[in-house]
């Protein structure tokens, strides 16, 4: 399925593209409120990890308070403490361990089978907005999108940050984080000719001190993937041939990955952000609108 | 919703310092005025200086649109075997250079005198 804008219209197309960063995209939520009071439609959603399940949700056709719903009752820490000891024992090279491409040190079947709950086992040709979903090949690292397919599968491995969660085989293909190879695809946007692209950019937290492997992994990779976010967003602008509105998500206090505790504090910080940059959202449409009656 | 719309309007200024072309840019580039910058700013690039500082102490806001008037610059200037420098830019602008990736891109000074001493070190 091959995604692009209709033209001919003086409307423009309008992409929103939610970044990783954990539990922390949801506070896209207030960006999907604000587009619903202003009777702006979305005509593609991009999601990459994180951003990948909310950007689900609303391209499934949950609304705010629904996804908010969803968030709370679902995704809860339990479904990241599943721990496989045959992979462990296998990262350590001990008896009795297995370890290949296929396992992560966390067992991913209650996640998958949480994501097929909210998806209801529905398939890519259902989503009420069309909705891209950003993967990373964990054989040869390259970024790929998935547009087709079990919807749940996809979202799992775009948020599969390899190697605590295991890839998954998705048409022979096996797929982890997108965040590795794209962690806010916003080129993606660019590339299929849309106008008026709405980035949500999670801004990494800075922990003064890590004190485990897995903070400063994780300190590590987050710092890795704005790296790359950089480079894509220069490009992108580059590229572009009229707004990318970018939204830099800063929260105050440290939440960390599935924090989903801290959701109040996220979709607050979310809709103080979103207000401040409303006015740019609707400059960015209304001069396209302008620019065509001209 | 056009009652919310911004009102747009920059302004640029060229001058002389030192015999250095400084182009002050001055208040807001967004989608809706972007191409009009772009035309004007190259207008003025269009002479035999190859050194250029660009003074955004006046710049107040600045959109997707507005930095690709810079890259269109710069790609002008650095064509020529040029060079540029920014200065006087504000928390808020240098925020939207560092979130876009073109801190990576571009050189920023925190004075006038700061971007003429770099822009002669790269002449002399």
């Amino acid at each position: 399925m091959r995604i692009k804008p209709e033209s001919g219209v003086n409307n423009p197309k309008i992409a929103v593209v939610v970044g990783s960063g954990g539990i922390k995209p949801a506070c896209a939520i207030a960006l999907f409120e604000l587009l619903e009071s202003l009777d702006i439609d979305i005509d593609l959603l991009i999601g990459c990890s994180g951003g990948a399940i909310v950007s689900a949700m609303r391209g499934f056709g949950y609304n705010s308070a629904e996804i908010t719903d969803l968030f709370t009752k679902y995704l809860t820490k339990s479904l990241f403490s599943h721990i496989d000891y045959r992979t462990l024992l296998g990262i350590a090279k001990m008896p009795f361990g297995r370890f290949d491409k296929t396992r992560g040190i966390l067992k991913p079947q209650r996640l998958i089978d949480v994501l097929k709950i909210i998806f209801k086992n529905s398939k890519f040709d259902s989503l009420k907005i069309p909705t891209l979903v950003q993967v990373t090949n964990v054989d040869n690292g390259e970024g790929a999108l998935i547009d087709s397919g079990d919807i749940a599968e996809a979202v799992y491995s775009s948020a599969a940050q390899f190697p605590f969660f295991p890839p998954l085989n998705i048409g022979g293909k096996w797929f982890v984080d997108g965040a590795f190879s794209s962690p806010l695809p916003v080129l993606e946007a660019v590339n299929r000719g849309y106008d008026v692209i709405i980035a949500i950019a999670i801004e990494q937290q800075v922990k003064m001190e890590s004190k485990s492997f897995i903070e400063y992994f994780h300190q590590f990779i987050s710092r890795s993937y704005t790296s790359t976010q950089k480079k894509q967003m220069a490009l992108a602008i580059d590229m572009h041939h009229h707004e990318i509105v970018v939204i830099n998500m800063h929260f105050d206090e440290l939440i960390h990955m599935w924090d989903v505790d801290k959701l109040p504090v996220i979709i607050q910080t979310g809709k103080k952000i979103i207000d401040k940059k409303k006015n740019e959202i609707i400059a960015a449409i209304d001069n396209f609108k302008n620019r065509r009656k001209h | 919703m056009s009652q919310e719309r911004r009102i747009n309007k920059y302004e640029l200024i060229i001058y002389k310092i030192e015999n250095l072309s400084v182009i002050n840019i001055r208040g807001k580039i967004d989608s809706g005025n972007s191409e009009d910058a772009e035309a004007e700013l190259n207008a003025m690039l269009d002479n035999d200086d190859k050194y250029y500082i660009f003074d955004l102490c006046g710049l107040e806001y600045i959109s997707s649109a507005g930095l690709r008037v810079f890259l269109s610059a710069s790609k002008k200037i650095k064509g020529s075997k040029g060079n540029f420098v920014f200065c006087e830019v504000s928390e808020e602008i240098r925020e939207i250079f560092d979130m876009t990736g073109l801190l990576n891109v571009f050189t920023l000074c925190p004075t006038l005198e700061a971007a003429a001493e770099k822009i002669k070190s790269s002449y002399l």
